[in-house]
């Protein structure tokens, strides 16, 4: 428990080092709001006068304070385009988190089943499973994106193209607006879960415990779900918590694609409209998400594992 | 395996040395489809796109190798400084807060201060792996600065520059030459998304992301305007991971 402790203590620490770094970023970025909220032909005392009110002119160190208390007080300011920033980011959460949920799902099944499907080596199962983890890292995700666009929606008609319907207009239509999204998020990150379980399920169907179970006369899928499952499950929870930071990342390619109003398309409408803060606060909560999971892995590791003391 | 990624590669070279160019804008030949003239077609601008899919390779290529190669010298500069046992909570602590960010958002976070531009991609993308490669090199340094040989070469009075060059970094090469190779990938790969996204290269330079996102609109209408395209960036990156499955793996690639 001391560890989990000392985990959340240094990811604070590093969160508040990036803030700082994310705010130097933004404030040292050419141009303050006072370019395009005033008129263009606003004086120099206009500007002044406006700098002023907004607290542009104080000392860096009491921007940044004053940054930081807003920041974790959720009062996040205005877009460029004026619209409420918490308001926005609330309301594009839902998407970008079933997208990851039900992606993580479909990467937790495919990585389990093809494990157990493709347990000896040297088979042509095993070569399949090998070509596949390896041809799905390889493709960018708004390429397969376009591809299941074409395949499924287009040719098939069996999903809609783009857009998103909220839980609220049913279950069925949720889950048609997020399948393709999550199927080509999972496709990429799936790969990693496979590599990375079947290895630690081969060792751990080669520890004393299975073969002394095999001595015993268990039929091999029987050891491998009953003995060696289990002992290979906290690698699965570590590489689950660090694929959740880069689906976080992916979804700014699937949600332009899919055309759906998550977080990650909101970071590239950000980055092309170049609203610096807005990207900022984006890159803080990401940071945020990232350390939370990383951190609820080693709970759940911890429990998975009670003797575990060094990470996966 | 292994050849065949190489050979994969070395025909994409060649291809988009013998064909690369940026295109020229007319008008009165949008989205042709392929012919002798123009063995791609031509995109929504009339650009030939075998020109523009050959100068995409030649630039991913190019922002790739660059990527690798500041990632690594980065990567080979921090695994030198935790020599020094005062500068190694400093590198751990920054590279920790780089790989918070997912390096997609951190690269649209950057571009979103300063704006497309190919210096700028370069930095962003690099930036998060070369966090990734110190954070990874610092248990191996660690674990090979505990080492007798070690030991006893500080005995008889050899420097740190010394120890590093002649006896720790060969040890580091085969792990740093198959992280070469992956992060050649996956900067291809993130190259590409970026100029997809619009934040990668700025316009009239093509880029197989930047290509492909001229021509989604059309996805239909001009399939082969997205085929060619779309092929030669699976080409690059099957080349690639065939190449790093064949250097992780040797269990693997014989299968």
């Amino acid at each position: 428990m001391r560890r989990i402790f000392a985990r959340i203590a240094s990811s604070a620490a590093a969160l508040i080092v990036l803030s700082f770094a994310v705010f130097t970023l933004v404030a040292l970025s050419p141009g303050d709001s006072s370019a395009y909220i005033l008129p263009e032909d606003a004086g120099e005392e206009a500007v002044e006068a406006y700098r002023e009110a907004q607290g542009l002119a104080k000392p860096f160190g009491i921007r940044y304070a004053v940054f930081l208390s807003s920041f974790l007080s959720g009062r996040w300011g205005e877009t460029i385009a004026g619209s409420e920033v918490a308001g926005l980011i609330a309301s594009r959460v839902p998407v970008t988190l079933s997208i990851s949920l039900l992606s993580l799902v479909m990467s937790l099944a495919a990585a389990i089943v093809s494990s157990f499907a493709s347990l000896e080596r040297k088979t042509p199962a095993s070569a399949a499973v090998t070509a596949f983890a390896a041809l799905s890292a390889s493709v960018p995700l708004f390429l397969s994106s376009m591809i299941l666009i074409l395949v499924f929606s287009v040719l098939l008609r069996l999903f809609p193209v783009a857009g998103y319907s909220p839980l609220s207009q049913g279950i069925g239509e949720w889950l048609g607006s997020i399948f393709l999204p999550s199927l080509a998020m999972a496709a990429l990150h799936s790969s990693l879960f496979i590599m990375v379980f079947r290895k630690a399920l081969r060792e751990s169907m080669g520890s004393g415990y299975a073969l002394y179970a095999a001595s015993y006369g268990m039929a091999r899928l029987d050891t491998a779900v009953h003995i060696a499952f289990r002992p290979a499950l906290p690698v699965l929870v570590s590489v689950a918590a660090e694929t959740t930071a880069a689906m976080l990342g992916g979804s700014a390619a699937i949600e332009t694609v899919f055309a759906l109003p998550g977080l990650g398309s909101l970071m590239v409408d950000a980055a092309l409209s170049r609203d610096a803060s807005l990207a900022g606060i984006l890159v803080l909560l990401a940071a945020m998400a990232t350390a939370a999971v990383s951190i609820v892995s080693e709970l759940v590791i911890f429990l998975l594992d009670p003797r575990r003391t060094e990470a996966v | 395996m292994r050849r065949v990624g190489c050979a994969l590669l070395l025909i994409l070279i060649i291809f988009s040395l013998a064909f690369g160019g940026t295109g020229d804008v007319d008008a009165f030949r949008r989205l042709l489809p392929p012919s002798l003239e123009f063995p791609f077609g031509t995109d929504t601008m009339g650009r030939s796109l075998i020109e523009r899919t050959a100068g995409g390779v030649m630039v991913s290529i190019a922002v790739a190798a660059s990527v690798t190669a500041l990632s690594l010298l980065a990567g080979i500069a921090a695994a030198f400084c935790f020599s020094f046992p005062r500068l190694s909570p400093v590198i751990l602590a920054v590279s920790d807060c780089l790989k918070a960010v997912p390096s997609i958002i951190l690269a649209l976070f950057l571009s979103s201060i300063a704006g497309p531009g190919i210096p700028n991609l370069i930095a962003a993308i690099a930036l998060s792996h070369a966090a990734d490669l110190a954070r990874t090199l610092y248990p191996k340094v660690r674990m090979l600065q505990a080492e007798p040989f070690i030991e006893a070469e500080r005995g008889i009075g050899a420097g740190r520059m010394r120890i590093f060059v002649f006896h720790i970094m060969p040890h580091l090469k085969p792990y740093l030459s198959l992280q070469s190779v992956s992060v050649f990938l996956s900067s291809v790969l993130e190259e590409s998304t970026l100029s997809f996204l619009g934040c990668g290269v700025p316009v009239p330079v093509p880029s197989l992301g930047s290509v492909l996102s001229e021509v989604r609109p059309v996805m239909l209408s001009a399939p082969w305007a997205v085929f060619f395209p779309a092929a030669a960036l699976l080409l690059l990156s099957v080349s690639l991971c065939l190449i790093a499955l064949s250097l992780s793996e040797p269990d693997a690639a014989s299968e």
